[in-house]
């Protein structure tokens, strides 16, 4: 099935007066679903909306959630931010992006956005990890090579904003920790993208 | 691993990737364990489940949906049509 067959169904099956259901959330566990179908599709993310009223508790409910990420899902922020930063290097490595200086353990990137787009399994989730542990320019840079004018483009056009509608980095960053944990404690999820569900 | 699930109409019963919440009304992002291509959204309304209204409210919903792995040729897609959807917001 095509790419745009599947996006145009669940369009149609998400849209019109379904029967409704009762909301009636069960716990289940699944021995053999790849999680990559979870986590791999798309995160939702509770942020303020785009054309509709502004939900002012969202970005609190999210920083909530980052905080307790401990308990949620048994791994510390330190932790997290650490697979990220290594996640990052994994991928900038595997294409050779060797443009950066080196600070100790960290590295600041000065590879532009051509040097980016080279890399096919780039996507929006590696830009918090460019931007906290190189520099606000390289995340930049890597934002545009994934569409973007920019990094507050990025944040921008994701909702990852204030009441005012300015960029909100804490929000962003406590969302992508969030989805950082969920893929840290999800079997190894992106090699398994792709994959059949059976 | 345990997941939180829901049973639609079709008697289906659907893994709840996640939720947003946008001016107060909750989304459910729905994936459907049995079939890798089929996933939807669902409003919570009184307490119950329901369709969204128009294409308009399933693309603002969409619009919040945070991409976390462009290789997948499904997500490809995915995000041409949001990037599609965001920038028609923004010209709007």
């Amino acid at each position: 099935m095509k790419a745009n067959e599947m996006f145009n169904r669940a369009q149609e099956n998400s849209i019109g007066n379904y029967r409704k259901v009762k909301k009636n959330i069960r716990k289940k566990r699944f021995a053999n679903i790849p999680i990559a179908l979870i986590t791999g599709a798309v995160i939702a993310i509770s942020i303020t909306g785009c054309g509709l009223e502004k939900s002012v508790s969202a970005d609190d409910k999210v920083y909530e959630q980052y905080m307790n990420i401990t308990d949620e899902y048994g791994v510390t922020t330190i932790e997290v931010n650490t697979y990220q930063i290594q996640r990052l290097h994994k991928l900038l490595d595997q294409y050779n992006i060797d443009k950066y200086e080196q600070h100790g353990s960290k590295r600041v990137y000065y590879a532009t956005a051509d040097d980016y787009v080279t890399i096919s399994e780039l996507d929006d989730s590696y830009l918090c990890a460019m931007y906290f542990s190189s520099s606000k320019d390289s995340a930049s840079e890597m934002a545009k090579a994934l569409g973007y004018e920019s990094l507050d483009d990025y944040l921008i056009k994701n909702a990852f904003t204030d009441k005012n509608g300015n960029p909100n980095y804490r929000l962003w960053s406590a969302s992508n920790s969030i989805l950082m944990a969920q893929e840290m404690t999800s079997n190894n999820k992106i090699n398994n993208l792709g994959g059949g569900v059976k | 691993m345990e997941y939180d699930t829901i049973v639609l109409e079709n008697n289906i019963e659907y893994i709840i990737a996640s939720t947003v919440r946008i001016n107060e009304t909750k989304y459910y992002l729905l994936i459907n364990p049995l079939d890798k291509y089929e996933y939807l959204i669902r409003k919570e309304v009184d307490d119950e489940l329901v369709g969204l209204d128009d294409k308009n409210e399933f693309e603002i919903v969409v619009s919040k949906l945070y991409i976390v792995n462009a290789k997948n040729p499904y997500l490809e897609a995915f995000i041409e049509e949001r990037k599609r959807i965001n920038s028609s917001q923004k010209n709007n």
